[in-house]
């Protein structure tokens, strides 16, 4: 267990190194740095010069890179050149937003998509199932962007129920975080909730014929009994599928929508950093990831022979 | 039926009368308190406007810091911390400049003539000043409230320039800047009406008044005069997405949009709920040209693409609305300071393809494309190339468009052999020494004819104004006469106030003091 350990340690180590090696000069490879983001489009060649020195940018890229690695491995992901604070404190503090984000539009797209298609199966080819399928439709083809907007000026600016962009956070005003989540999280959730509800509605569609949900009806149970515990119970394998599938493409919205919305996120983080070839925050974000994504994949590996005792590793 | 005596409808119509007037008075009463939100465009790259050109590092900063001297509404230098303009020496190579007494920074601490030469010195090492104070022979502090300015040859704008707020020369306390050094002042502590709260990276910077500040008595205008700080907080709030701002500010999340777009311009101005705003100096559209390039050092071509241009319809195009563009021939912003001129005059927005298309022949063109790099980040940039292009092609100029995202547009721009011409703003001023597309020391300024050079040159050294004026209308012209670079029009920011928000002075950028809400 011990060797089986070390070596996806030594695995691990290898791996944050690769994702090191590519993303730094990746990065490096896109034209512009960040001395025009900080000095303005008016600087000076020679003040130019001088802030590249100061930001370390004149040095040759291996010694650059050299530099970095041997900060990484103190456990420093070095410190954002556009807002003079740590890397690890910049993510930390964009953790929260998105990750609210990401849980309740997840959340609006499991509710509204499960029970939408739920709705559409048991009402198959009537005006029911006809509108659910269109507002499917709409959902798969409006883009997240222009959803946010048109919600921003209905609910927003002409209703004005609901505020019209930022965030709060949830531990420190409950109720005036959902109100600020509530429009995100249907603009994001909207789209995943059409792929749900399209699946669902299929899905329900199938176990709706079987034997045993006849066998249920003609024992008298209720329709809804028979919908939720047998129909759907039996068709969500492939709506859960749906769903993980759904929870990673939400991830890549993220970006657009707190945008839109003016979330202080991760999502934006990246895109702001990328636009302003923060090359700290791009590099310490990316590899963050990729530690985290790598760590968790051993923690499941390593929790298969606590759940299975007949798995040994070696 | 009530009837009634006329003197009864005489007091009615005075109270009726006394109603409107006293409404107007309220709305026309300044009133403390409240919190202003304004949306601005990102998170600004740092507070220290000594180190970065960015203008929303500076209209923060401006609140915070000030300076010796300040741009009136006019264009008028004004003394701001100095308490009168200095005594300058008949030699112009000594400034002599007395320091308003009580003048408290944020710390507490009282303002004096160490941290004048401080703040100057580092102004002279870091940033705008090493320019300007080329000659600089020392600063010396005779006493607490005086500072003398010794040059070894004449500074034509050095008053000026003291209160210019591009590479500002913001005094700061002489304890922070020994902490500081050559880096970015990270918590600026200033003599401004506000002070810095709270910056949350990325989201937010929070000023609140400063209690003790040290008014002047002269009236409000511009940057200069007195700065009342009604306001309790000011919050600059980053909102990327030009959508997302103007909602803000109509479903009232926001008090001002920093920067709205020029298509809202008539729906703003229309509205009941918000006003326009456009600062006074805006910017120099131009077709910025690279000398470097063998095209471009062809004059009859540069002259084929003067003549050629339909100013009109490239700024209509890239600011759709006539109220954000003035079509002048000045590369100074006419109305504010007394350098304004029209030199060059018949040169500028010819409209004239058929001489476009004979210069074009004269110079030998052989087809070779010309390189224009662009970014769709800032859409005036991109429009405005693309008919610019539009209308050359007629003439004959074969074009090719490089388009990237903006840093690095910027980037490429600083290659000498990778494009040739670029559509964008340039910084304006009252002084023609701080533009920065005739700056020498900028990586694309034009350095010029002969002719040009030596004008600029004796520019640089003359203080008398009249003096000054005649020299730049002369250099203005040769400027054109060799076509420096293609202006198109001066341009405008558009600001959206909320109706409830008041202003009562002249501003010259986006300020907060002198402002309140009903």
């Amino acid at each position: 267990m011990v060797a089986y350990l070390l070596r996806r340690l030594v695995s691990l180590l290898s791996i944050l190194v690769v994702v090191g090696l590519v993303v730094f000069f990746l990065v490096r490879l896109v034209p512009g740095d960040p001395t025009s983001a900080l000095l303005g489009e008016n600087a000076t060649a020679e003040q130019i010069g001088a802030l590249r020195t100061r930001l370390g940018l004149d040095r040759s890229l291996l010694a650059q890179f050299g530099a970095w690695m041997e900060s990484v491995a103190r456990g420093d992901l070095g410190t954002s050149i556009y807002m003079r604070i740590p890397v690890v404190t910049a993510v930390i503090q964009r953790i929260e937003p998105t990750g609210m984000l990401a849980l309740a539009a997840t959340l609006v797209a499991v509710l509204l998509g499960v029970s939408l298609g739920v709705i559409a199966a048991i009402r198959h080819n009537t005006a029911v199932d006809y509108a659910v399928m269109v507002i499917a439709m709409l959902g798969l083809s409006l883009p997240t962007f222009w959803l946010g907007l048109l919600m921003i000026m209905l609910f927003a600016v002409t209703l004005q129920w609901l505020p019209a962009a930022g965030y709060v956070s949830i531990l420190q005003e409950p109720v005036a975080s959902l109100r600020y989540l509530l429009m995100p999280a249907l603009a994001l959730g909207f789209s995943q909730a059409a792929i749900i509800a399209r699946m669902t509605r299929a899905s329900v569609l199938d176990t709706l014929g079987e034997d045993y949900v006849r066998t249920a009806h003609s024992k008298g149970l209720a329709a809804a009994r028979v919908v939720i515990g047998h129909a759907l119970r039996n068709a969500i394998l492939p709506i859960v599928t749906v769903i993980g599938l759904s929870i990673a493409t939400l991830a890549g919205g993220v970006v657009v929508t707190e945008t839109v919305f003016n979330i202080p996120g991760a999502g934006r983080l990246v895109i702001d950093s990328v636009l302003r070839r923060d090359y700290p925050v791009i590099q310490g974000s990316v590899l963050l990831v990729a530690f985290v994504y790598a760590f968790v994949n051993l923690l499941v590996d390593l929790s298969y022979a606590f759940f299975d005792p007949r798995v040994r590793y070696q | 039926m009530i009837r009634l005596h006329k003197l009864n409808v005489l007091v009615l119509i005075m109270a009726m009368v006394a109603t409107l007037f006293s409404v107007a008075a309220a709305q026309a009463t300044p009133k403390a308190g409240g919190i202003l939100r304004v949306a601005i465009t990102g998170d600004p790259p740092g507070l220290d406007s000594t180190v970065t050109t960015s203008a929303i590092t500076a209209e923060i900063n401006n609140h915070i810091t000030e300076m010796l001297y300040a741009f009136d509404g006019d264009g008028i230098v004004r003394p701001m911390l100095a308490a009168a303009l200095p005594d300058i020496s008949a030699d112009g190579l000594t400034y002599t400049i007395r320091l308003r007494a009580g003048v408290m920074f944020h710390d507490g601490s009282l303002l004096d003539s160490g941290d004048v030469k401080a703040s100057l010195e580092r102004w002279h090492r870091l940033s705008y000043g090493k320019t300007v104070l080329k000659n600089l022979v020392a600063i010396d502090t005779p006493d607490a409230l005086t500072v003398v300015i010794r040059l070894s040859a004449p500074v034509g704008i050095l008053t000026s320039a003291l209160g210019f707020d591009n590479y500002a020369s913001g005094i700061y306390t002489s304890e922070q800047l020994a902490g500081a050094g050559d880096d970015p002042i990270a918590v600026p502590i200033g003599t401004g009406p506000y002070r810095l709260k709270e910056w949350i990276r990325g989201q937010s910077v929070v000023l609140e008044r400063f209690s003790e500040y040290s008014a002047r008595s002269e009236e409000p205008s511009g940057d200069a005069g007195r700065k009342n700080a009604w306001l309790d907080e000011i919050h600059f709030i980053s909102v990327p997405d030009a959508a997302t701002r103007q909602a803000g500010l109509e479903s009232g999340e926001y008090d001002v949009n920093y920067r709205a777009a020029g298509e809202d311009y008539e729906y703003i101005e229309s509205s009941s709920k918000m006003w326009p705003w456009m600062p006074p100096v805006g910017y120099n559209y131009t077709l910025l040209l690279n000398f470097n390039s063998p095209l471009i050092q062809n004059l009859k071509l540069r002259q084929a693409i003067q003549a050629t241009l339909d100013m009109d319809a490239i700024a209509l195009g890239a600011f759709g609305n006539e109220a954000l563009y003035d079509l002048n021939p000045g590369v100074l912003p006419p109305g504010f300071g007394g350098m304004y001129t029209d030199a060059g005059k018949a040169l500028y927005d010819q409209r004239n393809p058929e001489l476009g298309r004979k210069l074009l022949e004269e110079s030998g063109y052989d087809g070779t494309p010309i390189r224009w790099i662009t970014t769709r980040d800032f859409s005036y940039q991109y429009a405005g190339t693309l008919i610019a292009v539009d209308q050359l092609e007629k003439i004959g100029l074969k074009s090719e468009v490089i388009v990237r995202d903006w840093a690095t547009t910027v980037e490429t721009r600083s290659k000498p052999d990778a494009w040739e011409i670029f559509v964008g703003n340039q910084i304006s001023g009252p002084e023609p020494e701080m533009i920065a597309i005739i700056n020498p020391g900028w990586v694309n300024a034009y350095n010029g004819s002969p002719e040009f050079a030596d004008l600029m040159a004796e520019l640089r050294v003359t203080a008398d104004p009249a003096k000054r004026a005649e020299l730049w209308a002369q250099a203005q012209e040769a400027y054109y006469e060799d076509v420096g670079s293609v202006r198109v029009s001066d341009t405008f920011l558009l600001v959206a106030y909320s109706a409830k928000v008041h202003v009562q002075a002249r501003y010259i950028a986006f300020q907060a003091w002198n402002t309140w809400l009903e």
